[in-house]
């Protein structure tokens, strides 16, 4: 257990870096001082366990508060807890959630510090777990983020350790002489004391001259500053480093002198690594086989207990997202019905607009045929039923002759068919330009000129049929409107053509008049605007007639 | 003279009018049918008893009634008559004037007379069958042009152009070089004449200067 004393040094970089009553408003002080101790400096009023409990509840308090601050320095001391206890899964579950919890904060630049401890804890989970490898890198991180010289001291000289399990001595020594280097300006610190000691114990090793100043220098500083933990390792490294050299005299002094401090400081795991001192350098192969496969045995352990907890995470993570996806799936079946209902109602409202739109298209037609039947028999009593009403007068009276009653008769007939083809259906055709002109032709007489512009650059089979029929219907209106009242000797129609868009401009040169009564001509109006067309007339007396239809 | 004759008329006081005229003409020989269907199975018995009928006169536009036709009206049926017995003369008799009407019945059925329903009606259809007899076609007066090449004038650019120069004081020498420049066809000197002329036509003008005033008033330059 050559790592215990390194343990504790990262106690005291807790202290440096967390006030462990910040942002703890509700809970008293001295409650939250005495579990924090119980985690932090392990003795006998309250155990660990307690501890964990007590930071596991504030927790889920803090939770509830959405304090994240607090979380975070929940989560690592549950994590410190549950790595002295040797729940080293548990412990990691702790220090990933905490990270996650810091990277996710939005000042997250402001927990360098806690980061940087966190990640120092995860290297002891590593090297505890002997997953090496990930143990440096881990390290490597937290060196990244250490300006702080003391930090950096520690995390190298936790750094060196993991290369000492791996055995890889030259990559300890280079890593502690660095270490060395740095806290060249302390040189009676404990901190310093300890990067010595490890680097005397390295190069004893490695068989270098200078071991044996450095592991006897550390001792003196840790004696000095009655430092029993530290003591402790440099009796043992120095132990070794005669049992290494064959010098059983000196190495069995310092192993009792270890084995007393392991008594002095009354704690079992120290008892046991002394006692292994003794069983290392025993005469008898039998102890010393008897110590290696009790060391292997344990290290199999450690490594079927890591697969062993691997496995229970696992197992534990599966129930978890079993769990959660049950939690899903309800969420979903939720949202389901709220869409359920959310388109029960929207298909319902569109039922009923649809229905109010028809009712109301409905009611328009309606409006648009009873106008349209008005508009015919006025027509029909206007135009034929007084003529016809005249004529009947004149043949009472006696006054015709049969030629003009024949006159008479055939002026009613004509009107007639007018009123016919007006109202009658037309088929527009393929040719719908040459149609138009057979129109415009028929109003043509030596009196009056038609003519056109552009007429047959129109590309007709690009325009809807509706319009067709509406642009027919309001030319007719236009020439009739023209035939009845202008006298004009010139008409001239020009056509212009905008991707879906007809302009066609009226002109002629007859009587003209004020434009305020537009009977004549507000069917057309009312045909350009049922297709959201615009037709705009000008006009004055003796300046002719216009009108721009826009459709 | 037509031996025998049919008339197709589902209108009973027209069908007794042109029966009068084809009795004044001697011709006793006829039947009368309401619907071009009876007139198509008509022609076609009596062809097949090997005593055709000559001369068919027929209404365009029936009354549908409960009864389908094949023949829904007169131009499919004078279409379907030409194809399968072309000496068979038709003429279409018609309250419609309208020139695309008569163009169909004529250039597209192949109707041998097309004459217009009207006061004048009798005394054309009489003018009708004798034209018909001697091999002739007839229109009644009213859509004597329908088949004539009829466009209303359209104003071309180049009308308005030679417009715009007379406008700005040109002679016709004048213009006739200019649109020689501009590489303008047709710039002859003789055309631009002739042009001139039927513009003054087109808008009843007597003269170049009331032409440009007319154009002007009527926003064409």
């Amino acid at each position: 257990m050559k790592n215990i004393p390194f343990s504790f040094l990262f106690f005291l970089i807790l202290f440096l870096t967390a006030n462990p009553f910040a942002l703890q408003g509700q809970i008293h002080r001295d409650t939250i001082y005495k579990y924090y101790n119980s985690i932090v400096h392990p003795n006998d009023d309250v155990t660990i366990s307690q501890g964990i409990n007590f930071y596991t509840r504030k927790k889920e308090n803090d939770t509830q508060l959405k304090d994240t601050l607090s979380i975070i320095q929940d989560l690592r001391l549950i994590a410190i807890g549950q790595f002295n206890l040797g729940n080293i899964n548990d412990s990691e579950i702790a220090v990933v959630e905490s990270l996650t919890l810091i990277d996710d904060y939005s000042k997250k630049d402001a927990l360098i510090e806690g980061r940087k401890a966190l990640y120092n804890q995860l290297g002891k989970i590593y090297g505890e777990t002997k997953n090496y490898n990930k143990a440096i890198e881990v390290y490597n991180w937290s060196l990244n983020l250490s300006e702080n010289k003391s930090d950096s001291i520690t995390l190298i000289n936790n750094k060196a350790t993991i290369y000492i399990e791996l055995g890889e001595y030259q990559k300890a020594a280079k890593q502690l002489e660095l270490a060395q280097k740095k806290g060249a300006n302390d040189t009676n610190s404990l901190q310093y004391a300890m990067v010595l000691d490890n680097l005397g114990f390295v190069q004893s090793k490695l068989g270098k001259p200078d071991a044996l100043i450095n592991l006897k220098k550390a001792k003196s500083i840790r004696e000095i500053q009655n430092n029993l933990e530290g003591a402790y390792s440099s009796n043992k490294h120095l132990a070794l480093y005669y049992f290494d050299r064959n010098n059983k005299t000196q190495a069995t002094e310092y192993a009792y002198k270890a084995y007393g401090i392991a008594n002095t400081l009354n704690s079992i795991t120290f008892l046991q690594d002394a006692l292994s001192l003794f069983a290392i350098m025993n005469e008898d192969p039998k102890i010393v086989q008897f110590k290696q496969i009790t060391d292997s045995i344990a290290k199999e352990k450690q490594l079927a207990e890591n697969k062993n907890a691997f496995i229970k995470y696992n197992v534990a993570n599966e129930k978890k997202k079993t769990a959660e996806a049950l939690l899903e799936k309800e969420k979903e079946k939720n949202q389901k019905l709220v869409f359920l209902i959310l388109g029960i109602i929207i298909s319902l409202t569109s039922i009923f607009i649809y229905f109010a739109l028809r009712l109301r298209h409905k009611k328009e037609k309606i409006m648009q045929v009873h106008n349209t039947e008005s508009r015919i028999s006025k027509k029909v009593h206007d135009e034929v039923a007084n003529d016809v009403y005249h004529l009947m007068a004149k043949i009472q009276g006696n006054l015709t002759e049969n030629e003009e009653l024949l006159d008479d008769l055939e002026k009613i007939y004509n009107k007639t068919r007018d009123i016919s083809k007006e109202n009658s259906a037309i088929e527009i055709q393929e040719n719908f330009s040459g149609q138009l002109n057979d129109l415009l032709l028929s109003y043509q007489t030596e009196k009056t000129k038609i003519a056109t512009r552009n007429i047959s650059k129109i590309e007709w089979n690009t325009i809807s049929e509706i319009k067709k029929t509406t642009i027919y219907r309001v030319l007719q209106e236009l020439m009739t409107n023209m035939k009845k009242h202008s006298n004009a000797a010139v008409v001239v129609l020009s056509f212009q053509q905008n991707n879906k868009k007809i302009n066609i401009d009226y002109t002629d040169n007859g009587n003209g008049c004020e434009i305020k009564n537009k009977n004549g001509l507000l069917n057309a109006e009312n045909r350009i605007k049922a297709l959201n067309g615009t037709i705009i007339f000008e006009s004055k007396p003796n300046k002719g007639f216009k009108a721009k239809i826009s459709l | 003279m037509f031996k025998k004759v049919l008339i197709s008329e589902d209108l009973g006081s027209i069908s007794n009018g042109i029966v009068s005229l084809l009795e004044s003409l001697h011709i006793a020989n006829y039947k009368q049918v309401q619907y071009c269907d009876d007139a198509y199975l008509k022609i076609k018995k009596a062809n097949l008893d090997e005593q055709p009928f000559d001369l068919l006169i027929t209404d365009l536009s029936f009354k549908a009634d409960h009864r389908q036709q094949q023949y829904p009206s007169g131009e499919k049926l004078i279409k379907v008559l030409k194809l399968e017995y072309p000496a068979l003369k038709i003429v279409a008799y018609s309250v419609e004037d309208r020139p695309q009407k008569v163009r169909t019945v004529m250039l597209d059925s192949k109707a041998d007379a097309y004459v217009c329903k009207g006061r004048n009606g009798l005394r054309e259809l009489d003018e009708a069958i004798t034209a018909v007899l001697n091999g002739q076609n007839y229109l009644s007066p009213q859509i004597s042009n329908a088949l004539r090449e009829t466009l209303t004038a359209e104003i071309e650019d180049y009308d308005i152009e030679i417009m715009q120069l007379l406008a700005l004081g040109q002679s016709q020498e004048e213009i006739s070089r200019n649109f020689k420049e501009k590489n303008i066809t047709p710039s002859s000197l003789s055309a631009i004449e002739k042009k001139i002329v039927k513009l003054k036509n087109q808008f009843n003008a007597k003269n170049s200067v009331q032409l440009i005033s007319i154009a002007k008033d009527l926003g064409l330059i």
